[in-house]
C-alpha cells in the first residue's frame, strides 16, 4: 500500500503549471512596474503638454530635495537641533521662492531654532526618544 | 447591541476619553492646516505611541481620522485652499459663501452636517460590522486574494483622474515593489535587499507614509511657487437661518447615503463621494444657478458625504483588514504595530478593543461638534501661521518622527528618497493613495495567493471555481477592461461653475 502511494506520488510530478516561488511575485511586479513606467514616460514624452519643467520654483524644489538627502549626514555630524534648524530655514526659503533678504533668513533661523529646541525637549524629555 | 454597550463602557473610561479628546483635537488641527493630513499624523504618532495601551492609541487614531474631516472644511471655506483632499469640493461654494458674508452659516452647516452624517454612518457601521464579520468568516485565502485584487483595481482606476489611469497603475506597482522588499514572510528568503542589511526588515509603512505625505507634498507645494492666499474673517452670526436649515437637512441625509457605502467600497476614500454629492445636489437644487456662487447645499452635501465615508472606510478595515484609503492603510499599520490583525477574528478575540473604538466614534462626533462650532475662532488662528514656517515645521517634525521609528539615519534617507518619488508621481498626475495601499496590502495579497495555491496544490483554477472569489475577480476584470468607473474630474467640476 505504502509502496503504491509512494509510486503514485512519483508518477504525478508537480503539475506543469506556473508554480509560485518566493521570487515569482516580486519579479512579476517589478517587470510590470518597469513596463508601465516606460509606457508612462513614452506617453508623457509624446504629448508634452505640461511644459512647466524648470523655472525658479522647480529649482527651489530641487534644492529642498538635495537638502533632505543630505540631512541624515548633517544630523549625525551636527546633532538634531542644528540639522533641523537648517532644514527649517531651507524649507522656508524654498517656499518663499525668491532669493531672500538676510534679515528674513535670520528670522527664519531664530524661529526654526526655537521650534526645534522646543521639539527636541518635548521628545527627549517628555517622550523618552533619545536624539543625537 | 450588547457588544456596543460594552464598547461604551470602554470608551467612556476617563483615560480613553482623554485620548479620544486628544485625537479629535489633533485631528481638527491637522484638518485645518493645509499640508498635513490624518494619514501623516497617524504615521508620525505611531512610533511614540508604541508603549501606549492599544485601545487608547486606536481610539486616538480614529479620533484623528474623524477630526480631520471636520477641520478640513474650515480651511476650504475660509481660505479656498482645501485643508484635506476630501474637502476640495467644499471649497467651491463654501468659499463663495464666506465671501458673501455667510462664513458662519457655511461653517455651521459643515459642522452640523458632519455630526449628523458621522453619527448616522457610525450607526450603520455598528449594524454592518457584525454582518460583515459573519460573511468574512467564510472567506478563504482565495477570496482574500480576489478581494485584494479588486481593491487594487478600484483604487487605481477610480483615483486615476484626468486620463492619468496609467500613472495610477505606476503608483500601485511602486507600492507593491516597495512592499516586497525584505525577508519573505513564508519562506524567509531575502528579496530586493541588494545585500544591504538595513533592507532585510523590509520598508516600514510609517517611513513611506512620512516620505509621501510630508516630503512629497512639501516638494510639490514648493515646486508650484509661492501661493497668495488670505484668510477671510468670520463675519456675523454662526447660526443658520430657518431657510438655511431647510436647505441643509436633505443634502446631509443624501450625503450620508452616498458617503457610507462609497467609503466602504475600495474606491480610495472620500474624494469620489464628495464629488458625487456635489453633482447630485446641483441636479436636485431648486436654484442650480446658485451653485458656484455660494449655495449652502453644495457645502452641506459633500461635508456630510466625507464624514460618512470615513465611517464607511472602517467597515472593510475592521472586518476584513482591507484598507480603502491612504489613512485606512496607515491605520492598518497601526493595528499591526500592536500585533493585532483586523478581521473577523479580531471581533472574537478583542471585542472590548473593537467595540471600544466603535463606541468612541459616537463620543468623538459629539466632541467634534463642540470643538468645531463654538471654538471655530481658535482654529482660524492656526491658519495665520506663515506658510514657510508651517512647511518648515512639518518637515522638521516629519524627520524627527521618521528618525524615532528605529533611531536610524538610514530611515531619514529613505524618507527623502520616497518623498522624491512621491513628488515625481505628483508631477505626472499620479494619485498617491495606491502606493500606500499597494505597500500595505501587497505582502498580504501575495501570502494569500501562495497559501491558496499551496492548499489547491498549485491548481490556479481555485480562483475561478470558488464562486465568491470568481465573482470578485470578474468584477475586477470588468473594471479593468471597460474602465466603467469614470471619475468626474475636478477640472470638469470647476468648469460647470
Amino acid at each position: 500500500m505504502l509502496q503504491r502511494l509512494a509510486a503514485a506520488e512519483l508518477d504525478t510530478p508537480p503539475r506543469d503549471t506556473l508554480s509560485v516561488t518566493p521570487t515569482t511575485v516580486p519579479t512579476v511586479t517589478v517587470a510590470i512596474f518597469g513596463l508601465l513606467t516606460a509606457a508612462l514616460a513614452v506617453a508623457r514624452a509624446r504629448d508634452r503638454t505640461p511644459a512647466v519643467a524648470g523655472g525658479p520654483a522647480m529649482r527651489m524644489a530641487a534644492m529642498l530635495a538635495l537638502a533632505l538627502l543630505l540631512q541624515p549626514v548633517v544630523m549625525m555630524a551636527a546633532g538634531f537641533i542644528i540639522s533641523s534648524t537648517l532644514l527649517f530655514v531651507v524649507t522656508a526659503t524654498a517656499w518663499r521662492g525668491v532669493r531672500p533678504l538676510t534679515t528674513v533668513i535670520a528670522r527664519d533661523a531664530i524661529v526654526g531654532a526655537v521650534f526645534t529646541t522646543l521639539i527636541y525637549f518635548i521628545f527627549s524629555a517628555g517622550l523618552g526618544v533619545s536624539l543625537p | 447591541m450588547g457588544d456596543l454597550w460594552n464598547g461604551f463602557a470602554v470608551a467612556l473610561q476617563p483615560f480613553n476619553l482623554m485620548w479620544g479628546l486628544a485625537g479629535v483635537t489633533l485631528g481638527t488641527a491637522v484638518g485645518v492646516l493645509p499640508g498635513i493630513g490624518p494619514a501623516l499624523t497617524v504615521a508620525l504618532l505611531l512610533p511614540v505611541t508604541y508603549g501606549l495601551d492599544p485601545t487608547a492609541a486606536l481610539i486616538m487614531f480614529a479620533g484623528i481620522y474623524y477630526g480631520a474631516m471636520y477641520g478640513g472644511s474650515t480651511t476650504s471655506i475660509l481660505l479656498n485652499t482645501p485643508g484635506e483632499s476630501a474637502t476640495i469640493v467644499t471649497a467651491i461654494d463654501g468659499h463663495q459663501m464666506a465671501r458673501n458674508g455667510r462664513a458662519g452659516a457655511a461653517l455651521a452647516t459643515a459642522a452640523i452636517g458632519s455630526f449628523v452624517a458621522g453619527t448616522l454612518a457610525t450607526i450603520a457601521l455598528t449594524l454592518a460590522a457584525p454582518v460583515m464579520v459573519r460573511l468574512a468568516l467564510a472567506f478563504g485565502s482565495a477570496e482574500y486574494f480576489a478581494l485584494m485584487v479588486l481593491a487594487f483595481v478600484m483604487v487605481t482606476t477610480v483615483l486615476g483622474g484626468r486620463g492619468a489611469r496609467l500613472a495610477g497603475w505606476v503608483s500601485l506597482m511602486l507600492g507593491l515593489v516597495l512592499g516586497s522588499v525584505g525577508i519573505d514572510g513564508l519562506s524567509g528568503q531575502a528579496r530586493f535587499t541588494f545585500g544591504i542589511p538595513y533592507l532585510l526588515d523590509g520598508i516600514d509603512p510609517v517611513i513611506v507614509a512620512i516620505g509621501l505625505f510630508a516630503v512629497g507634498e512639501t516638494l510639490w507645494m514648493v515646486s508650484r511657487g509661492p501661493g497668495h492666499d488670505h484668510v477671510l474673517p468670520v463675519h456675523g452670526s454662526m447660526w443658520m437661518t430657518g431657510e438655511e436649515w431647510r436647505r441643509s437637512w436633505k443634502p446631509w441625509l443624501r450625503g450620508t447615503a452616498l458617503g457610507f457605502p462609497m467609503g466602504a467600497l475600495p474606491a480610495g476614500g472620500a474624494e469620489l463621494p464628495t464629488l458625487m454629492s456635489y453633482a447630485i445636489e446641483k441636479r436636485l437644487a431648486a436654484k442650480p444657478e446658485e451653485f458656484g456662487h455660494g449655495a449652502i447645499e453644495a457645502v452641506a452635501g459633500p461635508e456630510a458625504a466625507n464624514n460618512a465615508s470615513a465611517a464607511g472606510t472602517l467597515v472593510p478595515l475592521l472586518t476584513l483588514g482591507l484598507p480603502t484609503s491612504a489613512t485606512a492603510a496607515v491605520l492598518l499599520a497601526a493595528f499591526q504595530q500592536f500585533g493585532l490583525q483586523p478581521g473577523p477574528l479580531l471581533f472574537e478575540h478583542e471585542p472590548k478593543l473593537v467595540w471600544g473604538v466603535i463606541a468612541s466614534l459616537y463620543v468623538g462626533n459629539a466632541m467634534l461638534l463642540v470643538l468645531n462650532l463654538p471654538l471655530v475662532g481658535l482654529w482660524v488662528k492656526l491658519l495665520s501661521i506663515p506658510r514657510p514656517w508651517l512647511y518648515g515645521g512639518i518637515l522638521v517634525v516629519a524627520s524627527l518622527g521618521a528618525f524615532s521609528v528605529h533611531r536610524s539615519a538610514g530611515d531619514l534617507l529613505l524618507v527623502a528618497l520616497v518623498g522624491i518619488m512621491g513628488f515625481g508621481l505628483r508631477r505626472v498626475g499620479a494619485p498617491i493613495a495606491p502606493v500606500m495601499i499597494g505597500l500595505i496590502l501587497g505582502p498580504a495579497a501575495e501570502q494569500h495567493l501562495r497559501r491558496a495555491l499551496s492548499i489547491s496544490q498549485g491548481d490556479w483554477s481555485v480562483f475561478v471555481t470558488r464562486p465568491l472569489s470568481a465573482a470578485l475577480l470578474a468584477v475586477a476584470a470588468a473594471i479593468v477592461v471597460f474602465g466603467i468607473t469614470r471619475r468626474p474630474t475636478l477640472q470638469s467640476t470647476h468648469e460647470t461653475q
